[in-house]
């Protein structure tokens, strides 16, 4: 049978492919950056959880950012917390974060470690290149950071106005990017002998919800976070997040939403002949209303399948330019970014499908 | 004819257009009553009010005051909603700029009227069929762009006759037509009422599309100033001329 919508949607490729574009920018940009937001939260949880311990015990009240932490808990801590039943081992790390690197902006978070406790907490930094932290003034650069800043062993950084040799290149993908020793964190950020938090590590035959439990009832108040459950907690903490998820889906049905109305809007316009036509030969309000919202639907799925194709184009040239960045493109998204792109499309198309359908026969007939 | 029932009746209509403040009379208490299977001409000069009647006996257009009956509904009494789905059943219309949607071909522009009918989809051969009818059957799949006027004129003749409507209201079907062209379409629509019975109320300019049929009105400033058969009137409009010269 004749299909109106379809051959519209063929014979009218500008108008088109304009729609299409307009809901797979929504789409992509949606895709993209929550991928962008989640990816990074993600990202950053799994290092932290990639170093092997088992809790993370911070200050009271302390965000599950590690990167907003400062130096608020004592260092003698130490071993009150490995006396605890339960606890096979204990490392302090104190976090600072650059915002420059190499003369360039860049926002990078250091661990200051005690590096022998660091490595037997859990599989230890795991060196490609060089060698561990052995004495004042040493600094290790992960793979990742290594490659992108064309940074090597040997190269002479200057950090919080601190001279530093970079002796090691650490494999990325665990704990953070550069690691400096505990004493010399604590001296550049003027806090001897504090830290931010500690990693705890539960021996094998022990429960780690019991061991947190028991820290929790010792160390009344302070924060104690298994870190399997790290990542939802940094998303539970992550401020404005969701907020900013939901600000970016409506911008997103919104754009979907405006220039499908533009596009649908000239469309109607465009067609008014064809709309009087279709009148003359019997067709009611509802049949137009179907054409016109037939068509926009159809362009709207196909602009959220050239969305998706977009976020992943998106992601590849994101990750290629910028490499310490991480995209996930999440699954869940996929449905949702598409419930905005159609939704947001289908809503702009109301106003003009429902003018289509009110166009006075006669008068539409005339039209030049 | 006069014991044939009647498909079409008008009974005192007026339309008035509303122009700012300025009321324009188009129609002016029209009175006529088309029997099945009547051809009737309409012929009068431009602005006489001719469109306007043709849209308001096919529901396109509401008249200021009168009646409107088709096949025995007075379309005043039903609801807009009704109007279109009666105007869908009961009415085929052919228009002066043929009216085909250009991005469907041949075959798409019947198979739409068929859909808005709402009944059985109709098959390819059965498009076929029909396109037989105004000699078409060829050209299936071309889209109306492709096609030259005088067969898009005659693919608009079978959309009209798609979904057999009581009536075909044909509005100038000739008037952008060469002369080989206007023939063969005036030669077809009296084929379709001679032939199939239809009814066809046709507005025409053309002298020769006016003698084809069997009564013909004559209109002036909204009114009908004479009904007779087509030959009485051309051959006193011609005398008129010539008097007039």
């Amino acid at each position: 049978m004749a299909n109106l919508p379809l051959a519209n949607i063929f014979n009218r490729k500008t108008r088109t492919t304009v729609g299409i574009l307009a809901v797979a920018l929504g789409v992509a940009t949606v895709m993209v950056l929550v991928g962008l937001a989640q990816g990074s939260l993600n990202e950053t949880a799994q290092r932290i959880q990639n170093v092997g311990a088992d809790i993370l015990f911070q200050a009271p009240d302390a965000s599950a950012f590690l990167a907003i932490s400062a130096g608020v808990l004592p260092e003698r801590l130490e071993p009150l917390l490995r006396e605890t039943p339960g606890v096979a081992e204990v490392t302090p790390v104190l976090v600072n974060n650059v915002t420059r690197l190499k003369g360039n902006q860049k926002f990078v978070m250091i661990f200051g470690i005690d590096p022998e406790s660091y490595n037997r907490i859990g599989h230890g930094l795991e060196l490609v290149e060089g060698r561990g932290l052995e004495k004042p003034g040493d600094l290790l650069v992960d793979t990742v950071l290594a490659q992108a800043d064309q940074i090597k062993v040997g190269d002479k950084l200057q950090i919080m106005n601190r001279d530093f040799e970079v002796v090691g290149i650490p494999k990325a993908g665990a704990g953070v990017r550069i690691y400096m020793g505990l004493d010399d964190m604590q001296a550049a950020t003027a806090q001897p002998g504090d830290v931010s938090f500690f990693f705890v590590k539960v021996k094998d035959d022990q429960d780690v919800a019991q061991v947190a439990a028991e820290l929790e009832k010792r160390f009344e108040g302070y924060k104690v976070t298994a870190l399997e459950f790290l990542s939802a907690a940094m998303k539970e903490n992550a401020l404005g997040l969701k907020e900013f998820i939901r600000a970016l889906s409506l911008f997103a049905a919104l754009i979907s939403g405006l220039v499908i109305l533009l596009a649908m809007y000239t469309t109607i316009i465009e067609r008014t002949r064809e709309i009087g036509i279709l009148k003359a030969l019997g067709a009611g309000q509802g049949y137009i209303l179907k054409v016109v919202m037939a068509e926009s639907f159809l362009i709207c799925v196909m602009g959220v399948g050239a969305g998706y194709l977009l976020s992943v184009l998106g992601r590849s040239a994101l990750l290629h330019f910028f490499p310490t960045l991480t995209v996930d493109l999440i699954p869940r998204w996929f449905l949702i970014s598409a419930i905005l792109g159609i939704g947001g499309g289908l809503l702009g198309a109301l106003y003009p499908a429902y003018r289509a359908a009110k166009l006075d026969p006669v008068e539409a007939l005339n039209f030049e | 004819m006069t014991d044939r029932p009647s498909v079409l009746r008008t009974i005192a209509v007026r339309k008035v257009y509303r122009t700012g403040s300025l009321d324009v009379p188009a129609l002016q208490g029209i009175d006529l009553d088309v029997k099945e299977g009547e051809l009737v001409s309409i012929m009068g000069p431009s602005g006489c009010g001719k469109t306007t009647l043709l849209h308001i006996l096919g529901g396109l257009a509401q008249p200021t005051s009168g009646h409107v009956f088709v096949d025995g509904v007075d379309l005043a009494a039903i609801s807009d909603a009704d109007r279109t789905r009666l105007r869908c059943r009961k009415i085929g219309f052919v228009f002066q700029r043929f009216n085909l949607l250009t991005t469907l071909t041949v075959q798409g522009n019947i198979e739409i009227a068929r859909q808005i009918y709402g009944g059985k989809p109709i098959s390819r051969k059965e498009v076929g069929d029909l396109l037989e009818i105004v000699h078409l059957r060829h050209k299936l799949d071309f889209k109306p762009l492709e096609l030259s006027v005088g067969e898009q004129q005659r693919v608009a003749i079978a959309r009209a006759l798609v979904n057999e409507p009581a009536i075909i209201l044909a509005d100038e079907p000739t008037g952008n037509l060469d002369s080989r062209n206007s023939e063969q379409v005036l030669r077809l629509l009296a084929d379709l009422n001679r032939e199939k019975g239809q009814t066809i109320v046709m507005i025409t300019h053309n002298p020769q599309a006016a003698e084809m049929g069997n009564r013909t009105v004559e209109m002036l400033d909204g009114q009908i100033v004479s009904h007779g058969t087509a030959p009485e009137l051309v051959r006193e409009s011609r005398e008129a001329r010539t008097r007039a010269r």
